[in-house]
This record gives C-alpha cells, sequence and structure tokens, in this order.
C-alpha cells in the first residue's frame, strides 16, 4: 500500500510538562507559547493539547481550558496547527461546535479536534452524575457529537454572506440551513451561529487511549493517532483502517505514537532513558532510543513500509525534549527528504493535503445566471 | 441621593459593545468593516484600547432569526464564539476588558465556570461576563424562545421566572467554583492540595461535586455584567453583579434605576458603590454639530429599506407588516390574536392614530437608534451631566458604525473626556476590576482565616 502523503506528518503532544514530567506544574501560558513556537519552529504540522474536565486528589494537576490557551496562542502563531481535546459526554455539540468553528477563525484555519471521553469519576460528578456512562454509551455519543458538529460546520455555505448592497441583501438566505438532526442523543435543528469555518470542517483527530470511548473509526476521524508497540502490527492495522476509509469514501491519515529519546550517541540516549524510567509510572509507550539518524532510520522505515502517515510525538520533557526533536531529529528528516523545509499550505488541512469539504447542503453548481437569488 | 464627590470614583467607565447579529443597517455603509473578518475583531479591540475603555463587550442569540418561514437576508447575522474570540484578542490587546454574553440557560456551570476562569488566566486578569438566560422578544414561532431550545435538544424555553431561578444558582454556583482554588493554592509550579476544595453542590438545579480543575482566576472573579430590568432582573442584578449595563436613555429613569438598584443593593448587605451602571448609547460624533446631525441622517437613510422597515415592524410585534402599504394609513390590525404582540400593537396604533403616522412615520418614531448625536463638546456635557447627578457611572457605547464611530468617539470625545478630568488618561490598573474600581473578591477561606485573626 502506497503512502497517503508525500511528506511525513509530525505532530507533538504538548500538555503539561511531557512524558516524564518533573514535579513542578507547567499550565502556565509562558509555557505554552514557548512549547508551541518550538514546534512551529520544526515546522510541524500541529500541536496537540489534551485537556479534561476534573480535579483528582491522588493526582492533582493544574489546568488552563485547552481551547482557551490555543485560542490565546493563534494570533502569535503562523502556521502551526492547534489541535484541541474538547470532551462530549457532558456538552452540548451546538456550543461546542461554534467554539471549534471560532477557534480556526482565529487562526485562520488551523483547527483540530479531538472528541474525547475518559471513564473518569470526578468529571461525572462535575456534570450531576455518579459515574461515567459506560464505554459503549460514551462512544455513541461521541460519534452522534462529530456527526452533528460536522453538519453545523455545513449550515453555513461558504458563500452565505454577500452584502449584495444593490438587492439590501446581507446573506443569501438560500444558503443557511437547518439541519434537522435527530438522533438516539441529540435534537438539533440549527443552523449553526457562525459562519462556515475557513476549513470547511474543523480537522477531527482522534487519539487512541486505553478506554475504548473514544471513537477511533475513519467515518468518525479525519486523522487517527494510533499507538502499536511493534512494526507488524503498526502495518496490519494501517492497511485494514485505509480499506475502511476507502470504502466510505473517506480521507484518511494515520500517524504513530512515539517518544524519542534522543541524544548524540546512542549511549547517552539509553543512559537518559534508564534515568526517566526509574521514576516513570505510565502505561506503555513506542519509545525510540538513540541518536537522531538512528530514531531517523525507524520512522523511515515504518512510512516507507506502509505502517504509518507520520508520527505524534511524546516529548519527554517539556520544553527541552520538544526541542531536541525539532532540532535534532527534524533536520535529519528534511535531509532524507521526508519532511518539509517550509510550510507550503496555510491551514492544518493543506498541511495534512485533506481536502476541503464542500458543504453537504450547496446545490450542485449551476450556470451564474441562474443563481436562485435572482429568480 | 450622595453626590458625586462623596463617590471614591473620580472619572466615569467606558465599555462598547460591537454591534453585530441583527443589525440592519451598518453593513450597508460603503466604510464597514466586515463581520467576516478576524481583523475586524482585532482593530475593534485595539481601537477601544487606544481609548483607554475599560472593556468591549460582545452579544449572543442562541439561534439564527427566522422572518415568515425563512432566513432573512437584509440584517446581519452570524458571529463567532465569544469564549473562542476573547482569548485571541488578549494577545492583541494589553489593558482592555474582554466582555462575553453566555446563557445561564443552555450551559453546564463546571464548563463554563473553567472557561471563563481561563479567558481570565490567559489575559492576565480582563474576564468579564455579561449574565443572561437568553430571552427572546419575538413572537413569531420561529424566532421566540422556542426556537432555542430547539438547538439544545430541548421542546420548550424554560419559562422567565424559572430561567432566574436557575440562573440565580448557577452564577452562585460557578463563583464557587472560582472559589475552590485559594488564591496561594500553586506557588513555584507547586500544588497543595489541601489548599483545593471540593464544592459539593447538590440542589434542584446541579449537582456538582468540583473542586474546579483550573487555579482561581487572577480577577479572583471575572468581573459580572448583568442587564435585568424585570423585576427578577433587578434583584440577580443586586445579587451577583459587578455592573449593570441598563437601557435607559432617559435621564429621570436613569436616575430612578441607579436608586432601586441601591436600596436592593443595601437589603443584601452590599453598597451602591460595589456596582458600575452603565447605560447603552449609540453616540454619533462630528466636529461640529451640523457634521453628526448630517451623518445621523445619512444613517436613517441607509436604514429606511421597505425591506428593514417591514422587518422591523413585523419583528417584535408578530403581525406581517409586509404587505401594508407604508406610505399608507397605519392598519387596523387584530390585536387579539395569539401570536401577536397585543400589547405593542395596542401601543403603535394609538401613537399612529394620535399623530396620524404612517406604518414608515411610526417605525422613525418608535424604532429610535441614535439617542445621543453632536459636537464633542455636546456628547461630553451629556456625560458630565449624567456621571455627575449620579444617573450613572459611565456609558456602555453601542456605535452604529464600526470603525467609523468607535474611532470618532476615541478621537473627538475622550481627549475632551479627558480634558475635563472625567476620564483617565492612562490605564491605571492591571485587571479589568482594578479599573473600574472594584475590589477583588476574597476567598471563604481567606474571609474565615482573617475573622480568625481579628478575634
Amino acid at each position: 500500500l502506497s503512502n497517503h502523503t508525500q511528506h511525513l506528518i509530525l505532530s507533538a503532544a504538548i500538555f503539561g510538562g511531557g512524558y516524564y514530567p518533573s514535579t513542578r506544574q507547567s499550565f502556565g501560558l509562558e509555557h505554552y507559547r514557548h512549547v508551541v513556537q518550538i514546534a512551529e519552529s520544526g515546522l510541524l504540522d500541529f500541536v496537540f493539547l489534551h485537556d479534561e474536565r476534573g480535579f483528582s486528589e491522588t493526582n492533582p494537576v493544574a489546568r488552563v481550558d485547552a481551547l482557551s490557551v490555543l485560542s490565546r496562542l493563534a494570533p502569535e502563531t503562523k502556521h502551526v496547527g492547534l489541535v484541541v481535546s474538547v470532551p462530549t459526554t457532558h456538552s452540548e455539540p451546538f456550543n461546542v461546535s461554534r467554539e471549534l468553528a471560532t477557534l480556526d477563525f482565529v487562526s485562520g484555519g488551523r483547527a483540530g479536534w479531538n472528541a474525547t471521553t475518559i471513564p473518569s469519576q470526578a468529571e461525572a460528578q462535575n456534570f450531576g452524575r455518579k459515574q461515567p456512562l459506560a464505554e459503549g454509551e460514551r462512544r455513541e455519543v461521541a460519534e452522534e457529537f462529530v456527526e452533528v458538529s460536522r453538519k453545523l460546520w455545513d449550515s453555513w455555505e461558504d458563500d452565505a454572506v454577500i452584502t449584495d448592497l444593490e438587492r439590501g441583501f446581507y446573506l443569501d438566505p438560500e444558503k443557511l440551513h437547518h439541519i434537522n438532526h435527530v438522533g438516539r442523543h441529540f435534537k438539533i435543528r440549527g443552523p449553526q451561529l457562525t459562519y462556515r469555518p475557513p476549513q470547511g470542517q474543523v480537522v477531527v483527530v482522534q487519539v487512541e487511549q486505553d478506554d475504548k470511548g473514544v471513537p477511533l473509526s475513519p467515518a468518525v476521524a479525519d486523522v487517527l493517532v494510533l499507538r502499536d508497540e511493534t512494526f507488524e502490527i503498526a502495518k496490519g492495522r494501517y492497511r485494514e483502517l485505509h480499506l475502511e476509509a476507502q470504502k466510505l469514501g473517506r480521507e484518511l491519515r494515520v500517524l504513530q505514537t512515539v517518544l524519542p529519546i534522543l541524544a548524540d550517541t546512542e549511549a547517552d540516549a539509553k543512559r537518559l532513558a534508564q534515568e526517566w524510567e526509574k521514576n516513570a509510572s505510565q502505561t506503555k509507550v513506542n519509545r525510540l532510543i538513540g541518536t537522531p539518524s538512528q530514531v531517523a532510520d525507524t520512522l523511515e522505515h515504518w512510512f516507507k513500509e506502509g505502517a504509518a502517515d507520520g508520527f505524534h510525538f511524546l516529548p519527554s520533557v517539556l520544553p527541552e525534549g520538544l526541542e531536541t526533536i525539532t532540532r535534532g531529529l527534524v533536520p535529519e528528516l528534511q535531509q532524507r527528504g521526508l519532511f518539509r523545509t517550509s510550510y507550503a499550505g496555510k491551514t492544518l488541512r493543506e498541511h495534512l493535503h485533506l481536502s476541503r469539504p464542500l458543504s453537504r447542503y450547496a446545490a450542485p453548481a449551476k450556470s451564474p445566471t441562474s443563481v436562485s437569488l435572482h429568480n | 441621593m450622595s453626590s458625586r464627590k462623596h463617590l471614591r470614583r473620580n472619572h466615569l467607565h467606558l465599555g462598547v459593545f460591537l454591534q453585530g447579529v441583527g443589525h440592519t443597517i451598518a453593513w450597508r455603509h460603503p466604510e464597514h468593516a466586515k463581520f467576516t473578518e478576524f481583523e475586524t475583531y482585532v482593530k475593534f479591540a485595539q481601537t477601544a484600547e487606544r481609548g483607554l475603555f475599560d472593556f468591549i463587550f460582545f452579544g449572543e442569540g442562541l439561534m439564527v432569526r427566522e422572518h415568515r418561514g425563512g432566513f432573512f437576508g437584509p440584517i446581519v447575522n452570524g458571529r463567532p464564539d465569544t469564549t473562542a474570540l476573547l482569548p485571541a484578542l488578549a494577545a492583541v490587546t494589553k489593558h482592555v476588558g474582554l466582555a462575553a454574553t453566555i446563557s445561564s440557560t443552555y450551559n453546564e456551570p463546571f464548563e463554563l465556570a473553567r472557561q471563563l476562569a481561563s479567558i481570565d488566566h490567559v489575559s492576565d486578569g480582563r474576564a468579564a461576563w455579561n449574565v443572561v438566560t437568553s430571552f427572546s422578544n419575538s413572537a413569531a414561532k420561529d424566532s421566540g424562545g422556542d426556537a432555542i431550545a430547539y438547538n439544545f435538544s430541548k421542546e420548550k424555553h424554560l419559562e422567565h421566572a424559572t430561567r432566574y431561578d436557575r440562573a440565580r444558582e448557577f452564577v452562585s454556583l460557578i463563583k464557587s467554583l472560582w472559589d475552590s482554588w485559594d488564591d496561594d493554592a500553586v506557588t513555584n509550579g507547586r500544588i497543595d492540595p489541601t489548599k483545593v476544595h471540593p464544592v459539593n453542590h447538590q440542589s434542584k438545579w446541579f449537582t456538582v461535586k468540583g473542586p474546579l480543575d483550573v487555579p482561581r482566576p487572577p480577577q479572583g472573579h471575572p468581573a459580572i455584567i448583568q442587564a435585568g430590568q424585570s423585576d427578577d432582573g433587578r434583584d440577580l442584578a443586586a445579587r451577583i453583579t459587578d455592573v449593570v449595563f441598563s437601557p435607559h436613555r432617559n435621564f429621570d429613569d436613569a436616575k430612578a434605576y441607579g436608586d432601586d438598584l441601591g436600596v436592593r443593593l443595601e437589603k443584601l448587605g452590599r453598597s451602591r458603590d460595589e456596582v458600575r451602571i452603565l447605560p447603552g448609547l449609540a453616540v454619533v460624533v462630528a466636529p461640529t454639530e451640523g457634521a453628526a446631525l448630517a451623518k445621523a441622517d445619512f444613517y436613517k437613510e441607509l436604514l429606511h429599506t421597505p425591506a428593514i422597515i417591514r422587518y422591523l415592524l413585523s419583528e417584535p410585534s408578530g403581525h406581517d407588516f409586509s404587505n401594508v402599504d407604508l406610505d399608507g394609513e397605519f392598519p387596523d390590525v387584530d390585536t387579539t390574536r395569539p401570536e401577536v404582540n397585543g400589547t405593542l400593537l395596542e401601543k403603535w396604533k394609538k401613537i399612529a392614530h394620535e399623530g396620524n403616522l404612517s406604518p414608515r412615520q411610526l417605525a422613525d418614531t418608535v424604532i429610535p437608534r441614535w439617542s445621543l448625536v453632536g459636537s464633542p463638546t455636546q456628547v461630553a456635557d451629556h456625560f458630565q451631566h449624567w456621571f455627575e447627578a449620579g444617573a450613572s457611572d459611565g456609558f456602555l457605547l453601542t456605535p452604529t458604525l464600526f470603525p467609523g464611530d468607535l474611532e470618532d468617539f476615541v478621537n473627538l470625545v475622550v481627549p475632551e473626556l479627558q480634558r475635563r478630568g472625567l476620564f483617565r488618561t492612562q490605564y491605571t490598573g492591571k485587571t479589568l476590576r482594578e479599573n473600574l474600581g472594584l475590589a477583588r473578591p476574597r476567598t471563604p477561606e481567606r474571609t474565615r482565616l482573617e475573622r480568625e485573626l481579628a478575634h
């Protein structure tokens, strides 16, 4: 199976202090500004900011709403995609889809969305529930949530605002649409309150986790971030998912999650890895330990042999771990012709070579003389 | 009432509202900025900041209004979501406050508490929230309250009193969530979990355990704005607000409103000094009175297309004016039909009959748009009079044309107000509360400790 992009797609998780965070909390704006700027200097496709809804006494974390952080940083950046997790279990699609459309608006088309669900009791108890909903239920809600959001993004056609002074029409009433969605979990009339997002639809980036409440189907996602441990498993899933996407008539990008531990020599990298692992308590992840050239060998192999369209980096420690990626690994991949040397596109969709969807409500193109407005 | 000198404030406060949705003329002006471009919002925020405004302000309406069974072309519709827009505007400004209008009826308190706290964090203490309960004054079925409910998987909009009941609890719960982290719960990047407290809220409307997962906002609480006019609304304002956006155009009404609010505040153990009352005001200013009047005339000309007059008459009344002769006699409409606002139509019929007005002339009378037209001196006189006589603490401007009207105000009126010592010449506070001269709310924990120390 040939690759779906010419270049690797590269992204990075930027929550908190990284995969091996120090005891210090890094939730402040300065921290995120610094990290996002590093990512953009490394020409990454996107950064991903994880978010949850709830405070755990056993693992206390200070957060700032991820969408607010990325919206705040949008005017300070130009190119890098801004992917945010917004949970779907306790929110209204009519509100969330509008917030995401606006993140796309203020960033000139760089917004992405991880539609999450988590089995968190703390979260459930902040929204009137005693226990989290069952896995299957949460997944079903998330799927319908994304479906409704896509409809709402389509509910204003691209050229709905016409400012036709001669006829006195600010908008073309034919180009706004009720979505009249009626599903198991949501019943929503629409249209959305805001214009169509610059990307048409915000890019849906689904990130795999232990819990199966997160929908990972190509029917839901434009980008899937998986975390397979072996090349063989990754290659198998890559093939299956792309076939499924093809059947659905949808474009798809599949990324594999990796944790690079980089140093100038292999021995140094191994030493670093050992040191960090002593204190690590987190779940398994595909660690790539070595020099930039060694790690690039692995990435090149996975990419060229059809196991991934790109990679999602979990930096070891932020911000330093991301810097070793952008300053060490990225140039190595560029030299091999595997990664861009400057941003070519403006929007996240353009970076990912995903086409901009037409509104599902748009009438088939007519000749200019028969535009309905002038009848 | 006490004279202004007894109050600790020596200058007035200004907010500015970006007119958008529902706007009937701005987009038709050749110089109006495009609402569909982010740059317009940037320019709005930066112009307000250049004029040293306390805050900028955005509205919300949770449905696209319809008219006679379809979407309506001649007026502005569509606007970005404010919670997602304000952080981006914080990036392009340093001082100006950032106020969002958000419904207490169609949001979850935990979600909104963390959004507002976060906007306050990423703007270093400049966030404000205008609490609304999502009201629709439209009598039309497709634009009434239920049409909002249809966007939220519901069949019926809550009744007025129920919405206010929910709002009271909603705001109080959100304030508790903001207080669930002590001010010093995070020091040098380390959390002290003993300084983070659950709220354990359980009542008719909400069951929320807490604590919030966002540290206490820089302002303690983002400033609360409210525009309540009904008895319920005034009561809510007295309980929760820092800033009141009032609709009064008449001096006596404004003064009476301020006095009434003062009484309500005192009953609740608060003082009139803890609230800023800012009446909404559309100012049209030019270097001379003549030029200002000419500008207002031009606006009126832009407004009065037949389609817009028909809309402005039909929308609030529920009566279909689409086939009425605008220059003929005002129609003898049946005001008892269930789909119309009978009280309003009766009032209009009476005005039209007494003044022998055509529908077009009636529209001129009942739909006032520009409440203050004049030279910089005249505008400043008005501001000074209201402020010094205690009818308002400042104004919330609702410019008709952007950027023109706001730029004219900043260039012509602000220097005049400064010359008279009525307005700041630079920002003195860091946060919005500081610029408004409002205290930073203490956490209940802090209040308890201080009480213990005092005894």
